[in-house]
């Protein structure tokens, strides 16, 4: 289910989504879009990091990305990512 | 010979009992295979966490673990009471509400049950109250151990859930499975 936010972005959002639109010439919606999921993905990868080295619990992940336990399993699975 | 055996008792966790459901050998689940050797036994919030939200989302699995349930492959037990001090002391450890109900849960079963989870940090919280948890390939190694399952089923399996650990993982289960280590 896609949901639409309008947000103010800052001096430097603003350029650097500038930036992107000329250098891949891509829309700023989709520089936008771009930008929020490698966003995602790094706070996905930075909690994996975590709970593949044991300092955090799967359930604890799951919770700090906002899923449900099944959700986060098959994130895992998608971005091929071990569970153990 | 082998119904006289008494079944290994096991208590699972999530991760390991999706995984055991996801993956087929010899065109039987994994957990299939888990539930002839093996007591299967499961909190309600492991229930929860993999049935009933599993339903919820369309997966697969969990229409196949909700059919074996139903058969009364598995027994998902009472909640327990929770020990204030022992639940503080998790919670310390930053394990969330069902990782806690599992932990209280696996304190009042009997010595001999396994638990299962391919979770490290639940992994250690439960080997430092000193319970024994084992991941989901070394419980296949316990049952080849146990001579409740032969070696060449048990390495296609281990291949099988290959895609869901870490590459040395089951490397190293199959060496020891070999006798290697």
């Amino acid at each position: 289910m896609a949901t639409a936010v309008s947000i103010e972005l800052d001096d430097h959002l603003q350029r650097f989504i500038a930036y992107l639109q000329k250098s891949r010439r891509i829309t700023s919606r989709q520089a936008a879009i771009d930008l929020i999921k490698a966003g995602y993905y790094q706070q996905v990868r930075q909690l994996y990091s975590q709970y593949s080295k044991g300092d955090i619990t799967f359930r604890r992940m799951a919770k700090e990305l906002g899923l449900e336990y099944r959700q986060l399993y098959t994130l895992l699975e998608e971005l091929n990512l071990p569970l153990a | 010979m082998q119904n006289r055996k008494r079944k290994i008792s096991t208590l699972f966790d999530s991760g390991a009992l999706i995984t055991s459901a996801k993956f087929s050998v010899r065109g039987r689940l994994i957990i299939d295979h888990v539930v002839d050797c093996c007591r299967v036994n499961l909190s309600p919030e492991i229930k929860h966490e993999t049935i009933d939200m599993g339903l919820l989302f369309g997966y697969q699995d969990a229409q196949d673990l909700a059919h074996r349930l139903e058969m009364r492959n598995f027994l998902v037990l009472n909640s327990v009471a929770r020990d204030s001090a022992l639940e503080s002391a998790l919670t310390n450890l930053g394990l969330e509400n069902a990782d806690c109900a599992v932990v209280h849960t696996y304190k009042h079963m009997s010595n001999q049950t396994k638990l299962i989870t391919d979770d490290h940090r639940l992994f250690i919280a439960t080997t430092r109250l000193g319970l024994s948890p084992i991941f989901l390939p070394d419980l296949i190694l316990l049952l080849v151990n146990k001579a409740w399952m032969n070696v060449a089923l048990a390495s296609e399996i281990l291949e099988a859930m290959q895609p869901r650990y870490a590459k040395g993982f089951i490397e190293l289960a199959h060496k020891r499975l070999k006798g290697v280590i």
